[in-house]
């Protein structure tokens, strides 16, 4: 294989995970929401943190910048003491960011 | 590092960044890569295995990137592999922290994907010492 058809593959395998990403956002949203939602309940912060973390982490590899942006003030704020409305406004943000995502950038 | 890098152990818990990386890693880089999803599998495989580096993530639930290497080095044939973390938190007393663990170095995430496997290269080539800053 040549250089040039190893690059074309890879930005072939880039892609397909980036779309893979993509797909999941709607299921990620969900999953925040619930959450989300347990510790206003009065649950524990661990798995939100998580959530956070994890789209945080796996959004800003696979090229969703403005994602990895707008989770890291929230993944932040969920491991200091922060006033509610300040993490209800965090968390809103990357909630939008969820409802909307970016075209990601090459990651070639 | 007077030999060359062919094998790396790497543990990280978020599958789509495994798959990134094993592109980057297997495909751009040439190594061969044994991936675990987290601490407690490193530790099985480890011994086995033996790399010649571990590349781990720090922040994972369960068993964190640190812990992890602090056990990995109690295992036999385990207690000198270099080893680099990878993480968002590369601020230079966090850095300093991590090389301090015995790291050769630090990985800031996210990292490009084209460009790890020669960040790493670099790493194992300027690191005579274990532990020493370039």
């Amino acid at each position: 294989m040549n250089d040039d058809d190893l690059e074309a593959l890879l930005a072939l395998e880039m892609k397909k995970l980036q779309d893979h990403f993509l797909s999941e956002i709607p299921h990620r949203r969900a999953a925040l929401e619930g959450c989300w939602n347990e510790v206003m309940a009065g649950g524990p912060l661990e798995e939100l943190r998580q959530q956070v973390h994890s789209l945080r982490g796996t959004g800003s590899t696979l090229g969703f910048v403005r994602l990895g942006e707008i989770a890291t003030p929230l993944e932040h704020a969920l491991k200091e003491d922060v006033e509610r409305s300040t993490l209800v406004v965090l968390y809103k943000n990357v909630l939008e960011e969820l409802s909307s995502p970016e075209t990601p950038k090459s990651l070639m | 590092m007077a030999q060359p890098l062919k094998r790396i152990l790497m543990v990280e818990d978020e599958p789509d960044i495994r798959a990134v990386a094993l592109l980057a890693l297997e495909r751009v880089g040439g190594f061969e890569v044994r991936m675990c999803e987290n601490g407690f599998e490193a530790l099985e495989v480890a011994p086995e295995y033996l790399p010649d580096l571990f590349l781990l993530d720090v922040m994972m639930p369960g068993l964190d990137g640190v812990s992890t290497l602090q056990k990995l080095r109690l295992l036999e044939g385990c207690a000198t592999i270099p080893a680099i973390f990878m993480t968002a938190k590369v601020q230079r007393h966090e850095v300093e922290g991590y090389l301090a663990l015995g790291a050769i170095g630090v990985i800031p995430k996210p990292f490009n994907p084209m460009g790890l496997a020669g960040d790493i290269r670099d790493l194992w080539n300027h690191s005579s010492v274990v532990g020493e800053t370039r």
